[in-house]
């Protein structure tokens, strides 16, 4: 696969990239932009989600969760079937309103296989 | 083995997998999918996508203290198991549909006698 194969993908995928807002919008955040980047070399791919959030600067997690983080997740689906999944925390105390976090996979063939994805968030 | 060869081997992972529904349909939760990525270092993760059944939430039982919802997988040869894995999610603050990641590491030979496998939920 060339680069600019690679890239054709990418932003193919990107169009088929479902985005859970309200998973988000739960915990005070909203997801600004996305991208894919995928290397012809291997098989990793990287999905890049710009964060900020609805007000203020902080992440809000319901004081009756023990946790001090949520994960960004992906799913990436070949036809609608479910390939693989990955997730990148992001921890309440150390966002500060906007970050840009980056949610890595290494699949087999990764970046020709997938034809959609979901990106959510859960905690 | 091969990259489709393992490949393969998760899709008849899949076909093994017996869901207890029943264990989810108590917590108002549903299995949408199972799916098997097993690595030639017998590193295997399983993904299980759930969704709520109605609504956003997880019922817990009534008088229940837990806070933790625990999806269980047991592998076995025959009759015999041979792991018991896990995961745990926020119960309290499920928010209607997750992707819940468990992983087991096996020898490849133990992987390709994996005759049963059993996908439940439980109290954690």
């Amino acid at each position: 696969m060339t680069e600019q194969e690679c890239e054709i993908l990418e932003n193919e995928l990107k169009k088929n990239t479902e985005i859970l807002d309200n998973t988000f919008e739960r915990f005070n955040l909203k997801v600004i932009s996305i991208a894919f980047s995928g290397s012809v070399f291997n098989n990793h791919i990287s999905l890049y989600v710009e964060l900020t959030t609805i007000s203020g600067n902080k992440i809000k997690i319901p004081r009756n969760s023990y946790s001090d983080y949520v994960k960004v997740k992906v799913n990436f689906y070949e036809n609608g079937n479910l390939l693989c999944s990955d997730s990148t925390k992001v921890g309440r105390d150390e966002f500060s309103g906007y970050d840009t976090v980056e949610v890595g996979t290494s699949y087999a063939n990764i970046v020709s296989r997938a034809t959609s994805a979901r990106i959510f968030v859960a905690i | 083995m091969n990259e489709i060869e393992f490949e393969n081997l998760g899709i008849e992972f899949r076909k093994l997998t017996n869901i207890f529904d029943e264990s989810f349909k108590k917590l108002n939760l549903k299995v949408l999918s199972v799916t098997y990525n097993i690595s030639d270092n017998g590193f295997i993760e399983c993904w299980v996508e759930i969704s709520s059944i109605s609504g956003n939430e997880v019922i817990l039982p009534p008088k229940s203290s837990a806070d933790e919802v625990e999806i269980k997988i047991n592998f076995y040869i025959n009759d015999r198991i041979i792991s018991s894995e896990s995961s745990t999610f926020d119960a309290k603050n499920f928010i209607g549909y997750d992707t819940i990641e468990l992983t087991y590491y096996a020898e490849i030979k133990s992987l390709l006698e994996i005759t049963s496998i059993k996908l439940y939920a439980t109290l954690g």
